[in-house]
């Protein structure tokens, strides 16, 4: 299995339409394991990190489904196939930095990346669509199961499986979800609510982790383990938080649309007019018009002549596919993608027939 | 290991040998260029930090810890100051040789009051061989200063 074809086809995150109304993009289940007698990845050398690899990988290969997956040392990865594996959450941002004797393994399901020494000896990302942390979350049980049969976990009774950090020993398990909260972020709200779910033991961080913040409004909302929490009461209140974002996601929304100002019904119209005609796009404006152009088409603003669902999921592919494009030209610099970007996103509204309805404003 | 920050036209300009960019908790000197590329903020904030820690001699304030504790990992070497520094362990085996200084609240180990003071002293030799060995010589003055001790109540 080549990169290229990963880097091409749609995340195993993609989302369905859901009970959230496609708030909830997607869930992922982050697991970390350690080897007994091994320094962390943070404090090892390259020839720890080798020995480390060289007893996890030939035992992931061994765990059946793995076989074929594809592999790579860090070190053969250039910059911008990096950066375009970041976008795709293909990596972590920790991984993404690292070099010798570190590597990224994605099996041929696609539902799921191992590293090998990224912040621990051995990580597991899981993902799958909308707002189900227990499938994924069965998914890398399954892995620890069958990998704990070739390797020794480094685990003891009192901290449970132990990391590089003290504070996160226990399960080694979190869970992630990535959330597209176009109203809560054109109200100004996000601010304010990262920091009242720090104080319940979640963080907010922009989906796309280059700097450019709230772009595309899409985010990553992730449980921080307590020490005293066992997993099924972090499962639980990490629910709770997520489901209470999703309504007040659809609240604001809702009041926007009601606002004699129609500023979100503005931005929305904007954001087409800018797809529609535009001859050179930045990628930031790209992520926000697309963002609007989802949230418009749940809202009912533009509708789609074909099925409205495959049309928001190649909305995304389309976004994702422009981003990843955009990170792989930093291999080959001098490339002019505002003016080609420009014309895919107007060749994408010309193919796909539809109504904006301006009735509405 | 050489980096350079720009605030406001002041410019500070760091050089740290591989030794002591592990002691200031940078332990992975070749991602700080992926680092800088990818995170400019998150960069800009840790090394800002490190700057004002040279500059300034600030440093984690350090808990009280028991007397028994090793200051060092024989396994990874990894020191406990690194440890109250950073947050971070250095190998699986930290937690229990730090394993006083991760939760101070825990009951220290279970030992005979009773124990003669010759048995004792017998006990605390060994343990002193056995830090000079592995050149953990915080621990080691600890345990001296607790023989003698020993041996001035004995006199």
């Amino acid at each position: 299995m080549k990169l290229d074809s990963i880097l091409n086809s749609p995340p195993a995150w993609l989302p369905v339409r859901n009970e959230t109304g496609g708030i909830v993009v997607g869930t992922i289940v982050r697991m970390v394991r350690n080897l007994p007698g091994f320094p962390f990845p943070g404090w090892s050398t390259r020839e720890s990190r080798a020995a480390v690899a060289a007893k996890l990988i030939p035992a992931i290969k061994s765990v059946r489904g793995y076989k074929t997956s594809f592999s790579a040392e860090m070190n053969t990865l250039s910059y911008g196939r990096r950066r375009a594996m970041l976008t795709r959450k293909l990596l972590t941002p920790c991984m993404a930095a690292r070099q010798d004797g570190c590597h990224v393994i994605i099996p041929s399901r696609r539902n799921m990346i191992l590293m090998v020494n990224e912040e621990e000896h051995f990580v597991v990302h899981a993902f799958n669509d909308g707002f189900d942390i227990n499938r994924s979350l069965k998914d890398v049980l399954q892995l620890d199961e069958q990998l704990q049969e070739h390797v020794d976990i480094a685990y003891d009774f009192q901290n449970g499986y132990l990391t590089s950090i003290p504070a996160e020993a226990g399960d080694g398990l979190q869970f992630y979800v990535l959330l597209h909260l176009p109203a809560l972020t054109f109200a100004n709200m996000m601010g304010q609510i990262t920091k009242a779910l720090e104080k319940l033991h979640v963080n907010v961080s922009s989906y796309f982790s280059d700097g450019q913040d709230d772009t595309g409004h899409l985010y990553v909302v992730f449980s921080i383990p307590g020490p005293e929490d066992s997993i099924e009461q972090m499962q639980d209140g990490f629910e709770t938080v997520v489901r209470h974002l999703v309504t007040r996601e659809m609240q604001v929304r809702t009041k926007l649309l009601k606002d004699p100002g129609l500023n979100l019904l503005d931005a929305i119209a904007r954001a087409y007019g800018l797809l529609m005609c535009c001859r050179r796009l930045s990628i930031k404006e790209l992520r926000d018009s697309i963002s609007f152009l989802r949230l418009g088409t749940l809202l009912g603003v533009i509708s789609w002549e074909e099925d409205e669902q495959s049309v928001l999921i190649e909305l995304y592919h389309f976004s994702l596919a422009m981003a990843t494009q955009t990170a792989l030209a930093e291999d080959t610099p001098g490339s002019d993608l505002n003016t080609a970007r420009a014309l895919a996103a107007r060749d994408f509204l010309d193919k796909h027939p539809h109504t904006f309805s301006y009735n509405q404003a | 290991m050489f980096l350079t920050q720009i605030v406001n036209g002041q410019v500070s300009e760091l050089a740290l040998c591989e030794t002591c960019a592990r002691e200031k908790g940078l332990f992975d000197p070749q991602s700080l260029t992926f680092a800088e590329k990818f995170f400019p903020e998150e960069f800009k904030n840790r090394v800002d930090k490190l700057v004002r820690e040279l500059t300034m001699g600030e440093s984690a304030p350090a808990p009280a810890c028991g007397l028994d504790m090793m200051t060092r990992c024989p396994v990874c070497g990894f020191g406990v100051e690194d440890y109250r520094r950073t947050g971070h362990l250095g190998c699986p085996d930290c937690y229990t040789v730090f394993a006083r200084e991760l939760d101070p609240t825990a009951e220290e180990p279970e030992r005979n009051n009773d124990e003669p003071p010759s048995l004792k002293k017998a006990r605390l030799q060994k343990e002193l061989k056995l830090a000079i060995e592995r050149e953990d010589y915080e621990r080691a003055a600890t345990l001296r200063d607790q023989i003698n001790a020993l041996t001035d109540n004995n006199a």
